[in-house]
């Protein structure tokens, strides 16, 4: 397997035309009840994960895991695909969930957590591998996590020791994340150079720091939380925007205006959707077929979620469908 | 009552045991009375807990729901660790008419997430915001349903005590009274009796002395 765009691609496309399609939803969304709607998922391409949650007894969370475990075996199978550049760029998409990984094992070190209750917290995704994870656990405390996870040479190492540094310093576990958060889109904007990947990240950082700032309105600017490398947001309108003035945030002007958290989140899906299917189509032979997929496999993955719970619930069709709409 | 000694001292005992025993359930159910009201005007301020209870749950689920569902359940897990296992609440002790209830207040906290919101979707961190409320009124609801439950418990012991005064402590000490009074009235008749016999016996011996001695007289 080399840096080949065209093959990585090619199977990504056979892996695209394994998605649940519009029928396929609207037919998990008609089912009548929690059982019909596992039925109809045993009869799809995910059914080898469900076993679990078609099992007497079972739950919404063998449902999670069953997703989940779906999931991140398509994102590792791309992943896997890749080699060279490729494997770097892709990796950079996946490096999200490192970045959740990395929080849970300072926020559960940092809270006092049990090593075992931490260590069924972790996600089997993102580029770091799980006994790094677990290594990264077992030493107890932060510096020994920053320590084990340097030996890997992760990207995100470095700024994992800073960021418990400045957590020694300051005592305040926003300060790690925030640095963790910075690094990661440091990284992946430098590594994305002129590719579709670094304009879907672009996209990506707008959308990030468009919600920020929504979601600090009346708390009071905080420049640390503007990331950098968008293309509609700067600092001085990320101020602005934080202060509740909305003007000037260009194509994120919906997420801003928008009613209320669920509304702007349907706005920041409906961009990042576009941003995604751009770069697939922007393109061909590049890594934006991996962005667009990525995305919709975590659409589907979330979609199925909204209407197993749902069902669960017997939440009435309509609403469900208003909300799985929505993206 | 064969433990009783009827005497006069034990009657006036009897007495006093009366009097306390009927002012003491009069206090208490003064007590109750006043407890019954207090209970009242909590009832109300619990259903009103319950009711913002229930009504800010309601919300924060819904947020959650979709939380989990958008952002997957990992990520939402993963932010709850960022909040400390411990919720500290200040609690004080206070008296309401001798019963010990507590009085909780949640310290003054800040209301920004101690995650970084950066990544995390907006309905995850209105999830985190509307569990902190949530956190808020579950402590109220607990503080006034406990003072509710402390105040029912003391309404029902004191009742029990009225009733034990009522029922069972005064028509005892009554029946005392009037086993001893019964007793001693008896004793009373018996000595009076005792004494007129005495008397006629005198008078019966004087007359005879008088009789002797005017035939003597006579015999002379």
């Amino acid at each position: 397997m080399a840096d080949d765009y065209g093959y990585i691609n090619a199977r990504i496309k056979m892996m695209r035309t394994q998605l649940l399609g519009e029928r396929a939803l609207d037919a998990a969304l008609g089912a009548q009840s929690y059982p019909e709607f596992l039925r109809l998922l045993s009869e799809s391409e995910l059914s080898g994960d469900l076993a679990a949650a078609t099992a007497q007894g079972a739950g919404l969370p063998e449902l999670d895991q069953g997703l989940s475990k779906n999931f991140f075996e398509n994102v590792e199978k791309v992943y896997r695909l890749a080699d060279g550049d490729a494997k770097t760029e892709i990796g950079v998409l996946l490096q999200k969930w490192d970045l959740v990984n990395l929080k849970s094992i300072a926020r559960g070190l940092t809270s006092g957590r049990s090593g075992e209750q931490l260590s069924a917290s972790l996600i089997p995704g993102g580029t770091i591998p799980m006994t790094t994870l677990q290594t990264a656990l077992q030493g107890g405390d932060l510096s020994a996590a920053a320590t084990a996870l340097t030996l890997t040479g992760h990207p995100l190492a470095p700024a994992f020791r800073e960021g418990v540094s400045a957590y020694s310093a300051s005592n305040k576990l926003l300060d790690l994340e925030v640095a963790l958060d910075q690094a990661y889109y440091r990284y992946a904007l430098r590594v994305s150079r002129n590719t579709s990947l670094r304009r879907y990240l672009s996209q990506e950082v707008d959308v990030t720091n468009a919600l920020t700032s929504r979601s600090l309105r009346g708390s009071g600017a905080n420049p640390a939380l503007f990331v950098e490398g968008g293309r509609n947001i700067d600092a001085g309108t990320f101020a602005r925007l934080t202060e509740g003035d909305p003007s000037g945030a260009g194509e994120m002007a919906p997420i801003l205006e928008a009613a209320g958290p669920a509304e702007a989140e349907r706005a920041a899906r409906d961009v990042l959707d576009n941003a995604a299917r751009n770069a697939a189509a922007g393109d061909p032979l590049g890594v934006g077929v991996a962005i667009d997929y990525l995305r919709r496999k975590e659409q589907e993955i979330a979609k199925l979620r909204l209407i197993g719970r749902g069902k669960f619930y017997n939440v009435p069709s309509e609403q469900i469908r208003q909300e799985v709409a929505q993206a | 009552m064969a433990d009783i000694s009827p005497t006069r001292s034990a009657l006036l005992a009897a007495k006093a045991s009366l009097k306390t025993a009927t002012s003491g359930a009069d206090l208490l159910k003064r007590k109750r009375d006043a407890l019954i009201g207090e209970f009242f005007a909590l009832v109300k301020d619990a259903l009103a807990a319950r009711e913002e209870l229930s009504g800010v749950s309601k919300g924060a689920y819904v947020s959650l729901f979709s939380a989990k569902a958008w952002d997957s359940p990992e990520a939402v897990e993963s932010l709850s660790l960022a909040q400390g296992s411990e919720y500290s609440v200040n609690m004080e002790i206070e008296s309401i008419y001798g019963v010990k209830v507590p009085k909780m207040q949640i310290p003054e906290r800040s209301t920004a997430a101690a995650f970084s919101p950066i990544n995390v979707g907006s309905r995850t961190i209105q999830a985190a915001t509307d569990f902190q409320t949530v956190m808020g009124a579950l402590v109220k609801v607990a503080a006034t349903e406990t003072k509710l439950r402390r105040i029912g418990e003391e309404i029902k012991k004191t009742s029990r005590r009225v009733n034990a005064l009522e029922q069972v402590v005064i028509p005892g000490v009554l029946n005392d009274i009037r086993f001893i009074r019964g007793v001693l009235d008896q004793r009373e008749r018996e000595e009076s009796f005792r004494l007129k016999k005495i008397k006629a016996k005198l008078e019966r011996e004087a007359a005879a002395d008088k009789k002797a001695a005017k035939e003597a007289q006579a015999a002379d």
